[in-house]
């Protein structure tokens, strides 16, 4: 056999398989073209004649348990409202970058050893009064038009005020709230994202729900173009109609498993006395939580029994506003006002909680909204009692061997004692609601202006401005 | 850059288009090939691209010496030429993939027998190797050696070229671009096929011709390849197999029935993850207008173990039968020398497949099997297995476990684990492990559609090839849509990349 010759370069022409050297087709034609148009035509059919792809988009996080997608814009769930949100994951207004100063070293110990790190220092921008809030879906605005939001609100009045005595700073209130966060979330927020801000203020508005841990996330996989895949109507067909109705989960491992195993033991507790006297503020939600899917995963976190769970919240707060003070900030508690449904319609606030600590610690204020939510509210509230009363079925349940009995949570539609179908804007006196009569949990417009007005004037009247 | 990720979409269409408009201009079109793969090696650590680059100029300039030797008679010129490229070659894969190993090995050697030397700190105070860190108690530690991808790979593409000169089989090439083109060709850079410069080098002397039958062709192999990866060997490595092989507490649960899932599981998914890729190199490859020979064969179809590795990973096993057992003499010496050869081969292509104990006796146990394959056949009247339809199944079924078992050893992180898997055949009171039925539905169709008749793929392809170019895109479209919805989360990387 004679070697094969590489040496040589005749540029003869290869063959094709079919034994020819005749050459056929176009090199980008059909297929290119059918790949691209379906793929266009598919994302714009499912947009406008399937509805999908139209909400904000989240990203899981190991740090934040989920985060918002970036500079992207959607309607809220309910489809009433744009929501806008800005390079930093928020439903603001874009922001001006933090502008670092200087770099300071520091002895950190990483993976158990200590390290040298240089430390950016951040620099404070003394034209501008900035207030840093945080919060979940009552101070993200829920439903409502960013401009109607309490933190626009607040900035509005603030702004008025500082022309009024003449001061020329700027004033920039800062939105960093997400829907569904609690404290855990909040606290990370502020450390991560808030603080190289500078803020003068920073509100952490407090919500009965807050103290729950935040449950083990793993970070999203990473692929290419994922957060351009992920805002497109065609992954969000997929994703509800295919990946998640199709695909089993990949099993959780070992160390997962138990902490589910604690989140059963823990609700069994509760159940087993579910009105007993050391309840904690979130215990209604887990025990009606179990008929919210949604919100499940996010207390499985709960392995470390109900008293230690207010005592993390609490340390948290407590380690933020050390943080907030070294800065030379101040921080604001606020008591959201809550409108619950179970058991006897009634507005609910943590204020009682906050404002003894509020009184004994230097640079912490704390604001409580709820004696202003009270007029306006108590008529509607008075009505809803008597339909809970009469008109609402009742959920039955088994807890310690006592069967107990509560009203069922939907003002979305009810029937009366005549057998009329009947909705939440039936109700008199609707329109001057705080809440939305079809979704109690969260804050009308008009109730947005009412925190933010009142922010105003009990910071006011404490001297923070 | 991963062969299952939207990047390589883009990237193999951006250089088809380049490569076919500039079809006539042979250099430009093989810069282009040069850059594209450069850059697609670098996407991993440009910092490698070096050790590639170092690769091809010593065996380009070490083939045109063997050739000069050799056409001058002087026999031990090209000796010495041959030697500077295995020297360079195995010289890199020894740094980068085996020094840890083999230091590591010889310290808990030393200390067996009694010695207090420690290798790694000997090398750390007489030479300066910074190879190891200090940890408390006053030990080292030996500091983690990055292994750069593709490197068992090329390196041994490169030797097969200056082996086949030595050997006469070719001539050296005077292009330094066409071959830095072959070295460095992206479609099978990373894990394969190793390609021969025998078969591919004349395909770069030639004009490609564009032809839409052979696209076809490429994009259906490529179709296959994303299937086999996604949908079958992704899914159970994420369901079953990873879940099993987590840990020694996992593989302690699994029990008798248990690990047999997980190895028939694992069986597949080894098979799905590199023939995929290898289908994925072959059609890119392909698309670009250039042949590589095919690396699977359906290889559970095999009758006897050594018709198996003539159908699994055949460009590999088939390099080390070229290359090493007949390099020491193959089976000419006589019988026992034949099984000794085998022996070596095999214990080195263990060997080659990865820096730890379980590889090599992996490669040890198919080597013995292939040594007992051999004798047995010598008692044999004619010297061939029996023949018909039943010993055909039962051939089959044999030669499948024989190989699933060794698929233990070569999943199992150590020897301890291994241990502890075997252990798992004593325990048959566990249940099973509950698997998702699509799960399950994926494996039974996995395994089925691996044994369905070769003309049932073939009539397939030529199906496919003819059916318009419009429908074609169609199906392209849905396929790439179903391969992002059904695979598990995340770009899961091919199990050959550790290689």
């Amino acid at each position: 056999m004679s070697p094969v010759n590489t040496a040589q370069h005749d540029e003869t022409r290869r063959s094709t398989p079919d034994g020819t050297s005749r050459e056929s087709g176009f090199i980008v034609g059909t297929r290119t073209f059918v790949v691209v148009a379906l793929l266009v035509l598919l994302e714009l059919g499912l947009h406008h004649l399937g509805h999908f792809g139209w909400w904000t988009t989240t990203v899981q996080s190991a740090r934040y348990g989920w985060r918002m997608l970036p500079e992207q814009t959607g309607w809220s769930r309910d489809l009433t409202t744009v929501e806008q949100i800005n390079g930093f994951g928020f439903r603001d207004r874009e922001w001006d970058a933090p502008v670092v100063e200087r770099h300071v070293t520091e002895t950190r110990t990483v993976d158990g050893r200590e390290q040298t790190v240089e430390v950016p220092v951040y620099a404070k921008d003394e034209d501008v009064y900035r207030i840093a809030l945080v919060g979940n879906s009552m101070s993200y605005g829920t439903s409502v038009p960013i401009e109607q939001v309490w933190g626009r609100v607040l900035e509005h009045r603030l702004a008025e005020h500082f022309a009024s005595i003449g001061d020329p700073r700027r004033v920039l209130v800062m939105n960093f709230a997400v829907q569904g966060y609690v404290y855990e979330q909040m606290l990370h927020v502020y450390e991560d994202q808030i603080r190289p801000f500078r803020p003068d203020l920073f509100i952490l508005p407090t919500h009965p729900h807050d103290p729950m841990p935040l449950a083990p996330t793993r970070d999203d996989a990473e692929y290419d173009f994922r957060d351009l895949v992920l805002r497109t109507a065609t992954f969000d067909m997929l994703s509800r109609h295919v990946m998640n109705q199709w695909i089993p989960r990949v099993p959780v491992p070992a160390e997962a498993r138990r902490v589910q195993r604690f989140f059963s033991q823990l609700d069994q507790a509760m159940n087993d006395r579910p009105f007993g006297r050391d309840k904690q503020p979130y215990w209604q939600f887990m025990t009606f939580g179990r008929e919210d899917g949604a919100l499940l995963p996010r207390v499985d976190g709960m392995d470390r029994g109900l008293p230690s769970v207010e005592a993390d919240a609490m340390a948290g707060i407590m380690q933020v506003h050390g943080m907030v003070t070294a800065d030379g900030g101040e921080l604001v508690l606020m008591s959201l006002p809550r409108w619950r449904l179970a058991f006897e319609p009634k507005l609910l606030s943590t204020g009682s909680k906050w404002e003894p600590l509020a009184r004994r610690s230097d640079g912490l204020h704390h604001v409580d909204p709820m004696p202003a939510f009270m007029a306006p509210m108590e008529p509607i509230v008075t009505q809803v009692t008597s339909i809970a009363a009469t008109s609402w079925k009742r959920v039955e349940g088994e807890a310690g061997g006592q069967y107990w009995q509560v009203p069922d949570m939907n003002l979305r539609r009810w029937v009366d004692d005549t057998g009329a179908e009947r909705s939440g804007a039936d109700i008199e006196h609707a329109e001057q609601s705080l809440f939305f009569l079809d979704d109690v949990g969260h804050y009308s417009a008009p109730g947005h202006r009412i925190i933010g007005e009142q922010v105003f004037e009990q910071l006011r009247r404490q001297g923070v401005f | 850059m991963l062969f299952n990720s939207f990047s390589y979409i883009l990237f193999l269409w951006t250089v088809y288009v380049l490569f076919w408009t500039w079809r006539e201009r042979r250099s430009l079109r093989h810069v282009l090939l040069l850059v594209a793969s450069y850059w697609f090696y670098a996407q991993a650590d440009w910092r490698f691209t070096s050790l590639l680059l170092i690769s091809t100029v010593v065996d380009f300039v070490a083939g045109q010496g063997i050739d000069r030797a050799r056409a001058a008679g002087e026999g031990r010129g090209a000796k010495r030429w041959l030697a500077l490229s295995l020297v360079t070659n195995l010289g890199l894969l020894s740094a980068f993939k085996y020094f840890n190993f083999f230091v590591d090995s010889f310290g808990k050697l030393l200390g067996r027998l009694g010695s207090a030397v420690d290798p790694a700190l000997w090398l750390n105070q007489s030479f300066g190797l910074p190879i190891a860190q200090p940890t408390e108690p006053g030990g080292l530690t030996l500091l983690a050696i990055a292994l750069p991808v593709g490197i068992s790979f090329y390196t041994f593409q490169t030797l097969s070229y200056t082996l086949d000169i030595y050997r006469g089989k070719m001539r050296a090439t005077t292009h330094f671009l066409d071959f830095a083109v072959f070295v460095s060709f992206f479609p099978q850079l990373v894990a394969g096929p190793i390609v021969r410069a025998v078969d591919f080098m004349p395909q770069l002397a030639t004009r490609p011709v564009f032809d839409t039958g052979r696209l076809g062709s490429g994009l259906f192999q490529i179709l296959r390849g994303m299937t086999k990866k996604l949908l079958m060997a992704d899914m159970l490595g994420a369901h079953i197999v990873d879940l099993a092989y987590r840990d020694a507490d996992t593989l302690g649960q699994l029990g008798g029935p248990g690990l047999l899932l997980a190895t028939y599981a694992y069986a597949l998914q080894l098979y799905g993850d590199f023939a995929g890729y290898s289908d994925i190199a072959i059609g890119s490859a392909r698309v670009l207008g250039f042949e590589l020979k095919k690396n699977f064969d359906a290889p559970f179809k095999s009758r006897s173990l050594e018709e198996f590795w003539g159908r699994w990973h055949i460009s590999m096993s088939s390099w080390f039968t070229d290359y090493v057992y007949i390099g020491l003499g193959g089976s000419r010496l006589g019988v026992w020398k034949a099984c000794r050869n085998a022996m070596i081969a095999w214990t080195l292509v263990g060997l080659w497949h990865g820096a730890a104990w379980t590889f090599v006796l992996w490669g040890a146990y198919h080597g013995a099997w292939l040594v007992i394959t051999r004798l047995v056949r010598q008692l044999l009247p004619d010297g061939r297995m029996p023949a018909g339809a039943l010993f055909n199944v039962l051939g089959v079924i044999f030669t499948f476990h024989v190989v699933a078992f060794s698929m233990v050893l070569f999943r199992c992180r150590d020897l301890g684990d291994f241990g502890t898997a075997l252990a798992q055949l004593g325990d048959w009171s566990r249940p099973l492990p509950h698997v998702p039925w699509q799960i399950g539905l994926i494996m039974v169709l996995g395994y089925l559609t691996h044994f369905m008749p070769d003309r049932w793929l073939e009539r397939t392809e030529r199906g496919w090839i003819n059916c318009p170019a419009a429908l074609q895109g169609a199906v392209l479209t849905i396929a790439m849509l179903l391969f992002f919805a059904l695979r598990p989360p995340g770009l899961v990387p091919f199990v050959y990349f550790q290689f």
